[in-house]
């Protein structure tokens, strides 16, 4: 169950930001980038408060030229708001743990919902960026990241992403980050370890959060070892923590 | 810790204005370096239950427009990991910024005499100590207890001889019957307060199609919780009176202590953002300072 009875006080922070501008990623999904500057680590996120939903949404967080960014899949009230509306926007950070990777080489896999994170996973940690996307993204975009990052590919349709797992071997990458839907997640992990058990898998979890800082319990996943909590335990899990291999 | 004003005893509180049981965990919001503790009157803990709960299985919330759907199913670490803490210090950051309520639950009947007992060294510490008989989202106990009345008549006179001192407050929903009823019953077996209405039953589906059946919280709730205390504080002239449910705002808040609540509390609200507690405190302490 954890020790939740311990925690350390005044450390997450309250920011109200300003958005400076905003990329088409694909046709529901954009790329968010604000004026301010936030200290978090890669990994971490930030529970995004709307006008118009009664909890805030949590997003991983990411970096645009030094200045914060986020990706955002408009799918209801709040991302609507945060894409269309906001232009004061308070947000609690940094919350969740950072994430940090064995040593060698590793690649980064993710949804558009997730490229904010994903480029700035890559780019700390020097891995390759696979974009992982149901439809083409905005050629414009993809070539404002490979212009920054370098080592990025799009990989489009499932059977696309299917054959990107199937690549993946250890002589390759030692270990791969993987973050979008849970579906996502869990495929990822099955089939990348049923090939290898040499290549750690690392996903970063989704699950409905209330709070984002430990105190609602709303973000239970199971795991093995018992109930574990997204946004205190989280939200980067092994794979093997959370799902058995097939 | 409480003054007698026209025969019902009152918590002295700095303001009127609790935080609820359950969305603000174990004080978690501390880590947050603005919390507006300056505007709240005390805090109480999530359930703590006899023996400790590990919850229901995910998923556990889910909200939209006016309301939240949760079944959390009283996630505790059990009295004695509570104790171990309480006495390890783990508390003393938030014991100086507020008062603390201490709400406690069981799944059965003796378990809330045995958590009673166990509490009872400890019970000074808290301003009040709030029992849970209606958390829709256990088995046993919480909202089930009330089911066996004679039983929970037993119960709280049991509880009343253990805590003889203590301000106890009976947290009641609004589905084991009248909760006009109910709160007698608390009246009756000497009992200082109640805390109107927890969540109520609820069933929702989430984005993904799973079925959430909890309790629900949220704006929707402010007309149930109005009516309640209504009807409480009619049959009820000498209990205290929480109110707990949808307050969302002053204009909420300044309601429910016009209908007959001494206090009000906020539970949903600190999700969305705990800054409006001090909105809320700002008209309350407006209003009682023109009422007096
Ligand atoms: C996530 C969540 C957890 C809760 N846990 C508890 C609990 O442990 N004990 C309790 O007495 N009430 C619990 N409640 C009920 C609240 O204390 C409160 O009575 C209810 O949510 C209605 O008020 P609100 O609309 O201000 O949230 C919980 C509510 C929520 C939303
Ligand atoms: S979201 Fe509230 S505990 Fe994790």
């Amino acid at each position: 169950m954890g020790n939740f009875l311990k925690f350390e006080l005044g450390k997450i922070k309250r920011y109200t930001l300003s958005k400076t501008c905003l990329f088409e990623i694909n046709a529901d999904t954009f790329f968010v980038v604000f004026n301010e500057a936030v200290d978090f680590e890669p990994g971490q996120f930030a529970m995004v408060g709307t006008e118009t939903t009664l909890t805030r949404k949590p997003y991983t967080l990411g970096l645009w030229d030094g200045k914060l960014a986020i990706s955002v899949k408009v799918v209801g009230e709040g991302s609507r708001y945060i894409v269309e509306t906001g232009n004061s926007i308070e947000i609690l950070a940094p919350l969740g743990n950072p994430f940090r990777p064995p040593q060698n080489k590793g690649a980064v896999l993710v949804a558009p919902s997730c490229i904010a994170e994903g480029i700035h996973l890559a780019k700390t940690f020097e891995s390759d960026l696979y974009i992982c996307s149901k439809t083409p993204l905005k050629a414009e975009f993809l070539a404002e990241i490979v212009g920054k990052l370098g080592r990025t590919k799009c990989v489009v349709g499932d059977e696309a992403f299917i054959k990107l797992l199937d690549e993946i071997t250890e002589q390759s990458y030692s270990w791969i980050f993987v973050s979008g839907s849970k579906m996502m997640e869990e495929i990822a992990y099955k089939r990348v370890r049923a090939r290898s058990r040499e290549i750690e898998v690392y996903v970063s979890l989704n699950e409905y959060m209330g709070c984002g800082i430990g105190a609602c319990k709303s973000c239970a996943v199971e795991t093995f070892e018992g109930i574990k909590h997204v946004c205190t335990d989280g939200p980067v899990f092994r794979g093997d923590e959370v799902w058995k291999e097939q | 810790m409480e003054r007698t004003i026209g025969g019902r005893k009152k918590l002295k509180l700095s303001i009127p204005l609790i935080i609820a049981s359950g969305p603000a965990g174990f004080g978690e919001y501390g880590k947050l370096e603005d919390f507006p503790w300056e505007d709240v009157g005390a805090f109480t803990l999530k359930t703590v239950t006899f023996k400790g709960k590990e919850g229901n299985k995910p998923p556990r919330m889910y909200a939209k427009n006016g309301y939240i759907i949760n079944r959390i199913g009283l996630e505790n670490p059990g009295i004695n990991a509570f104790l171990e803490a309480l006495q390890a210090k783990e508390f003393d950051w938030l014991f100086e910024k507020t008062s603390v309520i201490l709400s406690l639950g069981g799944d059965s009947y003796e378990e809330y005499v045995e958590i009673s007992k166990l509490i009872k060294p400890y019970a000074n510490r808290f301003k009040a100590i709030e029992y849970n008989f209606s958390c829709p989202n256990v088995k046993h106990g919480g909202l089930s207890i009330i089911a066996s009345k004679d039983e929970w008549v037993k119960l709280l006179y049991e509880i009343r001889s253990i805590l003889d001192q203590e301000f106890l407050v009976a947290k009641l929903g609004i589905e084991g019957g009248f909760v006009e009823h109910q709160a007698k019953i608390v009246s009756d077996a000497g009992w200082d307060g109640v805390t109107v209405v927890n969540t109520v039953r609820g069933l929702m589906f989430n984005d993904e199609g799973e079925m959430i059946v909890g309790g629900l919280s949220g704006p929707n709730l402010f007309p149930i919780t109005l009516r309640a205390v209504f009807e409480v504080r009619k049959l009820n002239p000498k209990l205290y009176i929480i109110a707990s449910g949808g307050i969302y705002n002053g204009d909420d808040a300044i309601k429910l202590l016009k209908v007959g609540a001494d206090a009000v509390s906020v539970g949903s609200l600190l999700l969305k953002n705990e800054k409006v507690v001090s909105q809320i405190a700002h008209h309350v302490r407006e209003y009682l300072g023109n009422s007096s």
